[in-house]
């Protein structure tokens, strides 16, 4: 099937659907991409097995048993970043459309609300962003 | 043994998992588990090679992966007694 979009130029340009055999190999380009990247698809059944469970992880019914647990198994010691330790209150001034699109976003997102999607929004765009040693 | 903790990354695989299973943990409560820690515990390598740590905070429990730059993704949550 062919169809016709306008690129980011401007220009009209015509797409057709990829075959199967052209299908599977961008399947298997964004698998590697993901691979590569350490990332997993949003949603693919990599990522799903990935949050799902992947590990097999005991389940216990108190905070002993999960201490006793744990001094079975290596460790290591954080060094934190102290500005993660440091939460600040700040404010801001935005307009009615900016909250409520938050909002929109976040209920059909399944996030319990739009501030904590604006935190997620500002944490992603600062990793995306700033030098990594920062 | 130390690894560098700078930031923490939410995104919609793990963040859709912990709001429908959890939805009375926020996310800085998530986070406070992570970083109030003493010492994070290695639990074993997922299937894709990824070192999984776990470290309590009260009776939440909270099991993540830390990526290169010190980049914490949390994926999952229990709740102990």
């Amino acid at each position: 099937m062919k169809t016709i979009r306008r690129s980011r130029q401007g220009q009209w340009i015509e797409h057709r659907s990829p075959t199967e055999g052209e299908q599977e190999w961008l399947r298997m380009c964004s698998a590697l991409y993901h691979k590569l990247a350490d990332t997993a698809a949003p949603g693919s059944a990599e990522n799903a097995r990935f949050d799902a469970g992947d590990v097999d992880i005991p389940e216990f019914a108190t905070a002993e048993e999960y201490d006793a647990w744990c001094a079975t198994l290596p460790s290591v010691e954080p060094d934190i970043d102290p500005r993660l330790l440091e939460k600040l209150k700040t404010s801001i001034r935005l307009s009615r459309k900016v909250i409520d699109g938050f909002s929109y976003l976040a209920e059909q997102k399944g996030i319990r609300s739009g501030q904590t999607l604006m935190k997620i929004v500002l944490e992603n765009y600062l990793a995306k962003s700033l030098p990594p040693d920062f | 043994m130390t690894i560098r903790v700078s930031r923490f990354e939410w995104d919609e695989g793990n963040l859709d998992h912990l709001e429908i299973a959890h939805p009375n943990v926020s996310l800085d409560d998530l986070e406070q588990i992570v970083l109030s820690a003493r010492r994070y515990f290695k639990v074993r390598e997922d299937s894709r090679g990824n070192m999984v740590y776990t470290a309590r905070r009260g009776n939440l429990v909270a099991y993540f992966n830390i990526r290169p730059g010190g980049v914490v993704r949390i994926f999952s949550v229990r709740e102990v007694k």
